[in-house]
């Protein structure tokens, strides 16, 4: 992990806040129901392990309401949105019910991933954020919570 | 038994037992999570407390000895110097413990705690006496005391990834649960006496957690990962099984048996994950060609032995077609990834979690209807 970028662990933690407003905002979700909860945690090493200064960021957010006839409508707008931006669509899948599904993008400029599931049952999007990996001294102590954009 | 017993002590007896016993009760299985959180807690304060009080003893100690002496002190001066790195190494360990709660804050239990040796820690993300759904999640080879926070932090996201999948808050939970003395780098990795010792102890944290749940309809899933594989295994195999409704094992070198069946739980809910270049699941395809290549926190030139002997050591892989079990997909490469960020893997395991079976990506099998 020598080329790994060192980037302090709020830093990559406000960028991943930073993606969660833009889902919230494109995906016309509540904020007040977003319910988000953030940390790093471990990459993994070449030899599998568990590095102690080599993460992650990530950012869990719920965007809801989003009824079971708009599932996949919000999916797919925010797809096209993101495949104009220029993301790498890397998942787009309807579930077998034929009117949930899931959506994984790719941020090529800065990497971060986003990925979105309906929930189950089928009310809301439950979507991650995740950062590439990133190096610090000490990125598992526990930290201060982001400031609050989307409360 | 011991909820029943538990039970029939009034709250002012409860609290006693767990300030004068917090060791024993903090292990005990079939009492509620809360008690043993508040037991674990308290031996964990007191450990610190002591190392602490210690530290300090051994040097004042030091600052006396040096008051006019000459070399001949310096041996007697050394020792204490050492002394004092070690306890102050100690506390460094079991600050990792406290660090992780902390930060985890009212989300966080600590249902095992145990700092002898390599140390064991069993740490819930959500209460899982209150949960619809319960992850356990049992880690492999050379994990250790030290490792907790780095662990946790996984597990905290298997369980914020499983939650948000539901319509429910705070309806999973998960558990990192290092309850065994997982193997080192060395022959124990390949013999079969840690598992065992592991299974007999996940079976029983497993039945406690099914005598304290309050409600009905919740869940469990245990998770193990590596060597915790053959721990899911041994316990599931012993007796009448493990009291979970899903087996999942991930970068699993085998289960001690040829087949999902003998696993005494239906092999619908039996889910493999093998990722590509994963010498434990499949040293013949992926031999680990050079030290340091090699996964699941092994290093060196002797992988090549190890990896062959722990797959001869442990039965056929589960995520072989003639196992009879779901392989899910796996997106990531390597021994370790199967948590990666944004990754399939971690999502199907979530699914699984929470039941949404039909959400999970399979390579072969057949799921619960």
């Amino acid at each position: 992990m020598d080329d790994v970028k060192k980037v302090p662990p709020t830093e990559a933690i406000q960028k991943a806040h930073d993606h969660a407003d833009d889902v919230l905002a494109l995906a016309r979700g509540d904020r007040e129901r977003a319910e988000l909860a953030d940390g790093t945690t471990p990459c993994e090493g070449r030899r599998g392990e568990l590095s102690g200064t080599v993460y992650y960021a990530w950012v869990g957010v719920t965007v809801a309401p989003v009824p079971v006839e708009q599932q996949l409508s919000t999916l797919r707008r925010l797809r096209e949105h993101w495949r104009q931006q220029g993301y790498t669509i890397k998942r787009d899948r309807v579930f077998p019910n034929g009117k949930t599904g899931e959506l994984a993008v790719e941020n090529p400029a800065d990497e971060y991933k986003i990925s979105l599931e309906s929930t189950d049952p089928p009310t809301a999007l439950a979507v991650r954020i995740a950062s590439p990996c990133y190096q610090d001294d000490d990125p598992f102590s526990p930290i201060p919570p982001a400031p609050s954009n989307t409360s | 038994m011991v909820q029943a017993w538990w039970q029939t002590l009034t709250p002012m007896q409860q609290e006693q037992i767990i300030h004068d016993f917090p060791d024993l009760v903090g292990w005990l299985d079939g009492l509620p999570a809360t008690d043993r959180d508040t037991a674990n807690r308290l031996r964990l304060v007191n450990d610190l407390a002591g190392l602490r009080q210690r530290a300090e003893q051994i040097r004042q100690q030091i600052a006396t000895m040096k008051e006019g002496l000459g070399g001949r002190y310096d041996n007697s001066r050394q020792r204490l110097r050492e002394q004092l790195a070690s306890v102050e190494a100690e506390i460094d360990r079991l600050g990792k413990v406290k660090s992780t709660m902390d930060g985890l804050g009212n989300k966080g239990m600590l249902l095992g705690y145990d700092p002898a040796g390599d140390g064991k820690v069993i740490v819930a993300v959500g209460n899982p006496d209150t949960a619809a759904h319960t992850a356990v999640w049992v880690p492999g080879t050379n994990t250790e005391l030290d490792d907790v926070q780095g662990n946790t932090n996984r597990v905290k996201e298997l369980q914020d990834t499983a939650d948000r999948m539901t319509s429910e808050s705070n309806d999973v939970a998960a558990i990192m649960w290092l309850g065994y003395d997982a193997p080192e780098v060395d022959l124990s990795v390949v013999t079969d006496g840690r598992s065992e010792q592991g299974g007999a102890a996940l079976d029983s944290f497993v039945d406690g957690l099914n005598a304290t749940h309050q409600g009905l309809g919740n869940t469990v899933t245990a998770i193990g990962h590596s060597y915790g594989s053959t721990v899911v295994a041994d316990a599931a195999l012993s007796g009448a099984g493990l009291a979970v409704n899903d087996i999942v094992v991930a970068g699993s070198p085998g289960m001690h048996t040829d087949n999902a069946a003998n696993l005494n739980i239906d092999p619908s809910h039996v889910w493999a994950g093998s990722a590509a270049g994963d010498p434990i699941t499949d040293p013949h395809r992926y031999p680990p060609v050079a030290a340091g290549e090699a996964g699941g926190g092994v290093g060196g030139g002797a992988i090549s032995g190890l990896a062959s002997a722990f797959d001869q050591g442990h039965g056929v892989s589960p995520h072989q077609p003639e196992f009879g079990a779901n392989r899910f997909h796996v997106d990531t490469t390597g021994h370790s990834d199967y948590w990666k960020q944004g990754s399939e893997s971690l999502r199907n395991q979530a699914r699984i979690v929470v039941g949404r079976y039909d959400a999970v990506t399979l390579d072969h099998g057949s799921p619960p209807s």
